[in-house]
This record gives C-alpha cells, sequence and structure tokens, in this order.
C-alpha cells in the first residue's frame, strides 16, 4: 500500500497525559523562537 | 544534529524549516535506547510576509522533509501541531492546531502520491484535552510500524497513572 493513515483518538486524556502534551506545546513555542532567531542556517533556498 | 533551512518564496516571505535530533521532546534518547530509532522533529515557522504559502514553496518543504527521511532508513518524523501560534486566516473556522494537522497531512500525501512512493505510514494522534484538542503526527516506514505503537502504548501507559 502506498500511504496508510491511522488515527489514534485520546478522549478523556488523564491529568497527567493532557499536562504532559500541553508542556510539550510550551517547549515547542520556544524551540520555534529559537528556530526563528538561529542565523547558523543549513542552507538558503529562494523559489523561482 | 539539527539541519536549519530558511526558505525565501517567490514574493519575498521567509520561512524556516528545522529537521532535528536534538532532544527538547525529552523523548528521542530514550526511543533510540529502547527501539534504535532516530526521532527526527519538523518545526515549521514563517518568519516574514503574510501571503499564501504557495504550492512551489510548498513543495519546496516537502521535499526537505523528504530527504531527511530517505536518507536515514532508522528515522521516523515527529510534527507537533503548535496551537500557541494563531494561522494566517483562511475564512474557515478550524482551530490553529487542526489547521495545521490538514496541511502537514495534505503535504505528505501530495507527496507520496506524485513520487509514487510505498510502505510509508502516519499516526495521528489526537488527545482531546478540557480546553483543547492536541494533534501529532508521526512519519515512519511500514516496517517500523509495530515499534512505534509499542511507543504509543508506552506513552499512554507512563502518563495514565
Amino acid at each position: 500500500m502506498a500511504y496508510t493513515q491511522i488515527k489514534i483518538t485520546v478522549k478523556q486524556p488523564s491529568p497527567k497525559l493532557e499536562a504532559f502534551v500541553r508542556e510539550l506545546g510550551v517547549k515547542k513555542n520556544e524551540h520555534l523562537k529559537e528556530v526563528m532567531s538561529q542565523q547558523d542556517v543549513t542552507k538558503k533556498i529562494h523559489v523561482k | 544534529m539539527t539541519r536549519v533551512y530558511q526558505i525565501t518564496s517567490e514574493n519575498g516571505d521567509e520561512y524556516k524549516i528545522s529537521l532535528s535530533q536534538n532532544d527538547w521532546l525529552n523523548l528521542s534518547g530514550e526511543i533510540k535506547e529502547l527501539f534504535g530509532l532516530d526521532l527526527i522533529s519538523i518545526e515549521l515557522v514563517r518568519v516574514s510576509g503574510n501571503a499564501i504559502t504557495s504550492s512551489k514553496t510548498l513543495a519546496t518543504i516537502e521535499q526537505l522533509i523528504a530527504d531527511e527521511f530517505f536518507g536515514n532508513p532508522k528515522a521516523i518524523l515527529f510534527y507537533y501541531c503548535d496551537f500557541l501560534n494563531p494561522i494566517p486566516t483562511t475564512g474557515k473556522k478550524l482551530r490553529p492546531q487542526e489547521y495545521r494537522s490538514r496541511l502537514f497531512s495534505d503535504m505528505l500525501q501530495r507527496y507520496i502520491s506524485q513520487h509514487n512512493l510505498h510502505g510509508i505510514s502516519e499516526v495521528v494522534t489526537i488527545v482531546e484535552g478540557i480546553d483543547e484538542p492536541y494533534y501529532f503526527h508521526i512519519i515512519c516506514r511500514d516496517h517500523h510500524l509495530p515499534e512505534v505503537q509499542q511507543i504509543a502504548s508506552k506513552l499512554q501507559a507512563d502518563f495514565s497513572k
């Protein structure tokens, strides 16, 4: 098969799981800011 | 290792994409140790501009992600759909994370179809929190699905107490 998508829905997650995924989101936001400000770019690409 | 690409679109909008094994997730070390797989997290951010992202720019992003994935036979890709930063107005009443989730899946499916690829799986996990749903995508080769399912089960078990 070329491509398979598997969807998993966690309904009513435990408070611990929900806190973990929310914390991941906060960490990701911090990481995004680092990526934005990062001067050490591997490659610059101009789309034409 | 982290690779950061700076992409300038036809109309001058600027994006950065980061493909990283650095462990901001605090998960990749454990996954490497337990399953021998390299967890690569994908971050995509618009640095400037607000034009609609062109299909050529999307194709460039897709190719960078594909090169990272196919260049490493032990790679599994991880994309967490950001829910904190707003999305450009689309007229659709979607939460930012749902919009990003749909866009990511669309990009993946388009790339797979255009390149006639086989044996790729995408596991989309939605955690329905009280205030927000949270979306995660894992892309892997079909033969790594058992390991990915074990990782998902382990995470659920670790956080179910």
